[in-house]
């Protein structure tokens, strides 16, 4: 009786779960083995988008992805870091460091980019004061419109997505743990790696989850701060807008999707096989 | 998706099907229906670019016909089509496409034609926007045009004191990390085709110059440093010094960057470039006609066209608004030698939407367009 009871309260979270994710993720997955051909849509199944997501943007996926990795692990641990001062050393500081990292989500993510704009141009704030200080004679172009500009930008955007779930789970671990540990010998880099970290394991996990799928499916960031450079977001949105073309938008989101999930795995592995050792 | 494959058999959905399946509340909602309807006044549903509203809804023109404007606005020109197509037909007075959009529309049956005896101010429109041949389909004009510009090289004059006399030229390696690109697919290719290929219609290309096209365009995004989103972002681009000059531009940018504190020039390279031309077309069943043409009229008057010229620094058509335009206002776009202008920038027609012999289509331009994009 209790059980079936469970089960209704249950029903009307599941119910939206299924209408909201479930469903259209399956018509996703149906629509990525439709075709468009001249803005007409037809259900004659293929494999044809999946075959020009391998053959001609493999690429963009490639790049896509090592970003995302590159952005959610320079982010995981400054998050790490973060979350460990503010647990372990700040004391009666700590909420107000948590509270700096909750005030950032305030800000806009436009603002956010924009101010990387504005921080990192030819006549931006770093190079005028680079220039101002005699440091260089001409300023560095290669801040703005790059790879690490992308980056820097979406760590920003994303780190409190990453101090959150550290922080909560090392809440979880008690002084008296790491008391016993020093008090065993361990000095401090074997307390972080054999206390520490396995007991936060699912929080840098969740830290990394969050900010790789952010940064894999973002599109505007590399549009404003990339200069020419293109993220695999910025060739889906315009299948689901002026190139009508949702069966191949669809593919390329299952297959990012998937990789997706294969990372974040591969992190999950890698955090358990160090945290067994 | 090439041009000799037949279409598909099975089950085909057009794009109105396809809105209507998925979002059908959703549509109505966005096209102004119901729930936006004023009850008294003649309520005109108008989709259109954000700002083309404005010129006939400035001042009391609209409260003194009793008509109230219901607004939708749009991302891109294809949003037209899809609306008129997702159930707007019968409910949707005016819609302002590009003029290479005109003749897909009439094809699709969701405009009608102009009554030009009920828009007397067509008259005081010069003729090179009057007469372009986009707008005329079968001897009969099917948009008031109201709004223009083209697609030149803008720059920095601190930078470059004179522009390259060819777009080829910003191949060169003085300009290497100098140039902006805007990602504008349409105004690119136009470009991109009129240099590579030699063409005087780029629109009407075959696969292989549609290649060469690509491939110039792609050299032209490994010269450049960026590929900006927007207008606002290339002239901000210009203006922060990040960019000295621009592969495709718009004459208005001239404003943006002097509000940011940057003055630049623009110049109209010899292969020439690409021209815009926005129309109010009337749809196809519009249920308030004689509010329509009220409208069509006003956007075109002096009152509107000075309205749009000194707000939304738009280029106008109506040669004595240009007349009594401001100095400053008038000097941003070259009126004083329109006649000529089509030896600087044309009004090019839509690459074909079906096929056409050996022309690419607009699918196989926009297909093509995504190599560039992931290169």
């Amino acid at each position: 009786m209790e059980n079936r009871s469970t089960y209704w309260l249950v029903a009307p979270s599941a119910l939206i779960f299924c209408v909201l994710f479930i469903a259209p993720m399956a018509f996703f997955v149906v629509l990525s083995f439709w075709q468009v051909e001249y803005f007409e849509l037809s259900t004659e199944p293929t494999i044809s988008n999946y075959r020009d997501v391998f053959a001609n943007y493999w690429h963009v996926m490639g790049f896509t992805v090592v970003v995302a990795t590159a952005t959610a692990l320079l982010t995981t641990a400054l998050g790490f870091i973060f979350a460990f001062l503010a647990r372990f050393r700040a004391g009666k500081w700590a909420q107000v460091l948590l509270f700096i990292v909750l005030i950032t989500l305030f800000g806009g993510y436009l603002m956010k980019i924009y101010a990387w704009k504005t921080i990192l141009g030819n006549e931006g704030v770093l190079n005028s004061a680079l220039m101002a200080a005699g440091i260089i004679s001409s300023p560095i172009t290669s801040l703005l419109y790059s790879p690490q500009a992308v980056v820097l930008t979406l760590m920003h955007f994303s780190l409190p997505f990453a101090v959150l779930p550290i922080y909560a789970s090392m809440r979880g671990i008690a002084d008296s743990e790491v008391e016993a540990a020093r008090d065993l010998g361990a000095r401090r880099w074997p307390i972080l790696s054999t206390v520490i970290v396995p007991r936060c394991q699912s929080g840098i996990v969740a830290a990394f989850s969050f900010v790789f799928l952010m940064v894999g499916g973002d599109y505007v960031t590399p549009l404003l701060v990339g200069g020419k450079l293109t993220m695999i977001g910025n060739l889906i949105a315009p299948q689901f807008g002026a190139q009508f073309n949702w069966p191949l938008g669809a593919a390329m989101s299952i297959v990012m999707l998937i990789a997706a999930v294969v990372i974040i795995y591969l992190f999950r592995l890698l955090i358990a096989l160090w945290s067994r050792q | 998706m090439g041009s000799d494959k037949s279409k598909p058999s099975g089950l085909s959905l057009t794009r109105r099907h396809f809105t209507q399946a998925l979002a059908a509340t959703a549509a109505a909602a966005a096209i102004g229906l119901p729930a936006t309807r004023a009850r008294a006044a003649t309520s005109v549903n108008f989709v259109g670019w954000q700002g083309y509203d404005d010129p006939v809804a400035f001042d009391d023109f609209l409260k003194s016909k009793d008509i109230t404007l219901n607004t939708t606005y749009i991302g891109n020109n294809d949003e037209i089509v899809a609306k008129l197509r997702g159930g707007g037909i019968g409910t949707i007075d005016i819609v302002t496409p590009y003029m290479g959009y005109i003749p897909l529309l009439v094809k699709l049956d969701l405009i009608q034609p102009i009554d030009v005896s009920r828009v007397p101010n067509l008259e005081k429109v010069m003729p090179i926007f009057r007469n372009d041949p986009n707008i005329v389909v079968d001897g009969k004009l099917y948009g008031v045009p109201f709004t223009w510009g083209g697609g030149p090289m803008v720059y920095d004059p601190a930078v470059f004191a004179t522009p390259p006399a060819s777009w080829k030229d910003l191949l060169k390696p003085e300009f290497t990390g100098k140039v902006g690109m805007m990602d504008d697919p349409l105004g690119n290719m136009m470009i991109g085709a009129l240099v590579a290929t030699g063409t005087q219609t780029p629109t009407k290309i075959n696969a292989a110059q549609l290649e060469q096209t690509i491939d110039f365009l792609i050299e032209m995004k490994k010269q450049s440093r960026v590929v900006a989103a927007s207008w606002g972002d290339l002239s901000d681009a210009i203006a922060r010094g990040d960019v000295a000059i621009t592969f495709n531009g718009w004459e208005t940018m001239v404003k943006f960057c002097a509000d940011k504190g940057k003055a630049v020039k623009y110049a109209y390279p010899s292969e020439r470039t690409h021209a815009w031309l926005d129309n109010y077309c009337i749809a196809k069943d519009a249920p308030n006609l004689d509010a329509a043409y009220e409208l069509c009229n006003r956007v075109i008057s002096v009152e509107g066209q000075k309205r749009l010229a000194e707000v939304a620094i738009q280029a106008i058509v109506n040669a004595d608004a240009v007349a009594a335009l401001p100095a400053d206002i008038r000097a941003l776009y070259p009126y004083d030698d329109i006649a000529d202008y089509g030896k600087k920038a044309s009004f090019f027609g839509f690459p074909p939407v079906e096929p056409e012999g050996d022309l690419t289509t607009f699918s196989d331009w926009l297909k093509a367009y995504e190599r560039f994009k992931a290169a």
